[in-house]
């Protein structure tokens, strides 16, 4: 019943921003005067981004139906148990079709001719990009605790000095084995420049996630059990690690020519 | 969703229900981090004196992290914030999903 969800949800929504504006009003009035303009900022701060996502995953969901919705969703958690990391012509089509719907950006499994050499795999939790040769771990905000890789991507620096709030490098972001998709048509020069920060889809079929990330990276896994890598954030906010999971990941091709699909995880089915 | 890292994050009382409940919110209704990251905030300067209340604050605008050390260093606020985490999370879980 649609129209008894959607006004449920619209209850909801409205409960929450009666209490968040309930809780602000008891911060500020808790607070000295000279705290508060500090409080007003970093909560502005750190929940804008939020904002702005759930903005753009609300624009972003198309009308499809709550069967269509719970048929996909059905059709990716069957997938994911499937052996196997490639699918056939006809489910990928079919999963191209219904992800673009729904998302409104065409999600295809393979990009200006190069395809990856599988849709789905198990994606590997990567420590920190050393962006700039100065950087420290005490300089990372999110999941510290993942450690800092002591070599710099095949990307090169990304900054020259010290990093400060306006050289912010994405938290979301995957590695991928561009080797493997070297041909005699494709030199990997032309693969770097064709991966270099493009956007992908990553699916966590579980818990019905779905992440936008770039390209920031090779991937080499000489212990072969994980196809592509994933940054800290998107495998702690992507719920990759939980047991439901297991790291299992569908991986296609996002087109943003406007970007305005911005990194970070959304819920694929509200 | 989706940032699970915030100064009051490693409060959240360890009991698997808890910790179900709270993801459980998180995937229903996200603003409730918000609503969490505000009543902590409250909850913690209620309870400090004026020069704690600065620390505090010069901490958080640092970062999440300096925040959440700064924390660390109290077990009289660790203790309260755990208490209102637990309490509040149980609260919104029944009023909102």
């Amino acid at each position: 019943m649609p129209s008894t969800d959607s006004s449920l949800q619209r209850n909801r929504s409205g409960s929450i921003v009666a209490l968040i504006a309930s809780a602000e009003q008891q911060l500020f009035t808790a607070s000295p005067p000279e705290h508060s303009s500090v409080l007003k900022s970093v909560i502005s701060e750190r929940f804008s981004t939020r904002s702005e996502s759930q903005t753009q995953q609300k624009n972003l969901k198309s009308s499809l139906s709550l069967d269509e919705l719970a048929s996909i969703s059905k059709k990716l958690h069957e997938l994911s148990q499937l052996p196997g990391l490639v699918f056939d012509a006809e489910t990928e089509l079919y999963l191209e079709q219904q992800l673009a719907d729904m998302l409104g950006h065409e999600v295809s499994t393979h990009s200006e001719g190069i395809k990856l050499p599988f849709v789905k795999g198990i994606i590997d939790s990567l420590p920190h990009l050393l962006v700039s040769p100065s950087q420290k771990i005490n300089q990372i905000g999110q999941v510290p605790e993942a450690g800092l890789r002591n070599t710099r991507s095949i990307f090169g620096w990304q900054f020259s000095g010290i990093s400060d709030s306006s050289n912010k490098f994405p938290d979301f972001w995957v590695s991928l084995p561009l080797r493997s998709l070297v041909t005699t048509e494709y030199t990997y020069e032309t693969v770097k420049n064709w991966a270099y920060k493009k956007k992908m889809l990553i699916i966590n079929p579980a818990d019905s996630l779905y992440c936008i990330a770039t390209i920031q990276d090779e991937y080499l896994d000489p212990s072969n059990r994980h196809q592509f890598g994933g940054s800290p954030a998107l495998i702690r906010q992507g719920l990759f690690w939980s047991y439901h999971n297991l790291g299992r990941a569908f991986i296609f091709f996002i087109s943003d020519p406007n970007n305005t699909l911005k990194s970070g995880v959304y819920q694929l089915f509200s | 969703m989706k940032k699970f890292d915030y100064f009051y994050t490693p409060y959240i009382p360890a009991t698997e229900s808890l910790q179900q409940q709270y993801l459980e919110l998180l995937l229903g209704e996200p603003e409730v981090e918000k609503y969490l990251y505000i009543t902590a905030l409250s909850k913690i300067l209620l309870s400090l004196n004026k020069e704690d209340q600065n620390s505090f604050v010069s901490q958080l605008a640092l970062s999440e992290l300096a925040a959440n050390q700064w924390i660390s260093t109290r077990p009289d606020i660790k203790e309260l914030l755990q208490e209102h985490l637990e309490r509040s999370i149980l609260a919104t879980h029944s009023q909102l999903l």
